[in-house]
């Protein structure tokens, strides 16, 4: 618990930081709403791109259909990046300016100062993805003037929340398997990046179809979600799979370890 | 019950040796001096005692308790001083010595201002705004808020001055007459021989000797200079050195110019016998520091 609270006041500048701007971000996009001729836009459009941003499928006269369009996976990557970012350096930046050995001389076990740390990463991504998405419906609200179904971005923010999890866990179980920082980061931005361009090169042709399995950013499309009404549930058990196997490797990889010499 | 045991306790980084079959035993209220030259395994046996790092073989116990499976109730009753300071930046010291108190659920806000005070250590300083001495300050501040059974320092001299030096001993001792029990390491052996009461001696890895620090003073070593006198001739001179050198008793020598220099733990007749049929200019016996005759167990084992 003082680890959490410890962690949450060190990172409330990088969490303000990221998630006012990403917010920004989803409020300016939407604001374009109703603003451009769409139907002229699509036909300019080359087909991969078209089928890559699911313009085939998505009604983008709705509000939310325009930003299932290509707005949501730019939060899910932004988000992503923030979430591997905190996670991989949660650990390794202890150890690399080696102030784990004033934590490891406390009465704490290995497993508690990893749940600490997990706790904190989780409560960063959550409260980015609410201040995100309190971004968007205010987006649509007063500068799209549109109308729109709260539940959806609901599950919208959900599905960015499951995806950003997983990252960081997988993120998280990476820097328990390294000590330093300068290792931990490049990975940390390369697990978002990649989940990016899978999911948009994948959909873009239908022999790559099956890559679109491997990146968390798929099970959190929001084609499927804006189309439905809600997430589904094979898509919510998938990701807090992904995040359980990053999870448990962290906590069995960090109770093994040495402190680095 | 000993405050801290250890069973041919190993660690191996890998290929690379850290520490082979230490064993110690260390009662309840010892101030004991682990000693040795860097890369030794003085650190390397600490860490493991705390768990930093997990034991290749062996164990190892803190009042009773296994340092791997009871590591965090082990660390309720210790304090811990890290040979290099590394705290976090963004806090000051007193916000680091409050967070670590937080650890313990104590509220030691009083005893923190004392000792503050008592070091010359500013508590509204920022953590990266400070001196290396002051870092030292904050790391064995730190360490002995909480009142714990079991001190362990690592080279908790370096980068003290002289007077904090002395005052940092002077709370390891009121600590130990409160009943803590301490264990320090040293490179430099006369910095801590003041309050140690017995110290061992680490080598490449292993314990080559443990020893009161009383013992070795009475181990009777003298350290014994002599020259001879210019009417000697070099011929009769080589033989004058190679018969002191070569006395039953010396345990080191150093033959320079005219003079020898021995350590020379023989029966002192012996020694004075075979120097009255000499002709010598100058004789000195004196007591070797302990440094000296640690050399001696260095050079021995």
């Amino acid at each position: 618990m003082l680890i959490f609270t410890n962690e949450l006041r060190q990172g409330r500048r990088a969490l303000i930081a990221w998630s006012i701007s990403v917010a920004a971000y989803a409020a300016f996009f939407i604001s374009f709403f109703g603003k451009m001729d769409m139907a002229d836009m699509i036909k300019s459009i080359p087909e991969g791109m078209r089928t890559a941003f699911d313009m085939d499928v998505l009604d983008l006269g709705t509000v939310l259909g325009f930003w299932a369009m290509e707005g949501h996976i730019m939060t899910l990557l932004g988000g992503g990046i923030f979430a591997t970012l905190i996670a991989a350096a949660m650990l390794a930046k202890e150890e690399s300016d080696r102030t784990i050995s004033f934590l490891y001389s406390k009465p704490l076990t290995r497993a508690q100062i990893v749940t600490g740390k997990l706790m904190a990463i989780f409560a960063n991504v959550a409260i980015f993805d609410f201040i995100v998405h309190l971004g968007l419906q205010l987006g649509i609200v007063y500068l799209a003037k549109a109308e729109y179904d709260a539940g959806t971005i609901w599950w919208l923010a959900l599905a960015s929340l499951l995806a950003h999890i997983s990252l960081a866990s997988l993120g998280l179980a990476a820097s328990s398997a390294m000590s330093k920082t300068k290792n931990a980061l490049p990975l940390a931005l390369a697990l978002p990046m990649a989940s990016f361009a899978i999911e948009i090169i994948a959909k873009a042709s239908e022999r790559s179809e099956w890559m679109r399995y491997l990146s968390p950013f798929y099970y959190a499309n929001a084609t499927d979600i804006v189309h439905n009404g809600s997430m589904a549930r094979e898509n919510i058990l998938i990701l807090i799979a992904v995040s359980a196997v990053g999870v448990a490797l962290t906590y069995l990889m960090f109770s093994r370890k040495d402190l680095a010499a | 019950m000993y405050a801290i045991e250890t069973h041919k306790l190993t660690k191996y980084y890998g290929k690379a040796r850290g520490i082979v079959d230490v064993d110690l035993a260390i009662e309840q209220g010892e101030i004991f001096g682990f000693i040795g030259p860097n890369g030794a395994g003085k650190s390397t046996t600490i860490k493991t005692l705390l768990n930093f790092v997990y034991p290749t073989s062996g164990c190892a116990t803190i009042l009773g308790m296994d340092c791997v499976r009871k590591s965090s109730e082990i660390k309720r009753i210790i304090g811990y001083v890290p040979p290099e300071v590394e705290y976090y930046d963004y806090m000051t010291v007193g916000e680091l010595l409050r967070y670590s108190a937080s650890f313990y659920g104590l509220n030691l806000n009083d005893r923190a201002h004392k000792l503050a005070e008592r070091f010359d250590l500013p508590l509204d300083q920022r953590i990266d705004r400070l001196s290396t001495g002051n870092k030292k300050k904050t790391a064995i501040l730190q360490a002995v808020l909480h009142r714990p059974k079991v001190l362990i320092l690592d080279e908790p001299t370096s980068g003290l001055d002289p007077l904090m030096q002395q005052r940092m001993f002077e709370l390891l001792l009121e600590e130990n007459s409160r009943g803590a029990t301490i264990f320090l390491s040293s490179h430099i052996l006369s910095e801590v021989q003041k309050i140690c009461g017995r110290v061992g001696i680490i080598k490449e890895g292993r314990i080559i000797q443990i020893e009161e620090i009383r013992k070795l003073r009475e181990r009777q070593l003298k350290r014994v200079k002599v020259e001879f006198g210019h009417e000697v001739d070099d011929q009769a001179l080589h033989e004058a050195l190679q018969t002191v050198c070569g006395l039953p008793g010396v345990v080191r020598h150093s033959a320079s110019g005219r003079g020898a220099e021995l350590l020379y733990g023989g029966k002192p007749g012996q020694l004075l016998a075979a120097l009255s049929r000499m002709e010598i200019d100058n004789l000195t016996v004196e007591e070797p520091s302990l440094e000296e005759i640690f050399m001696h167990y260095y050079e021995e084992a």
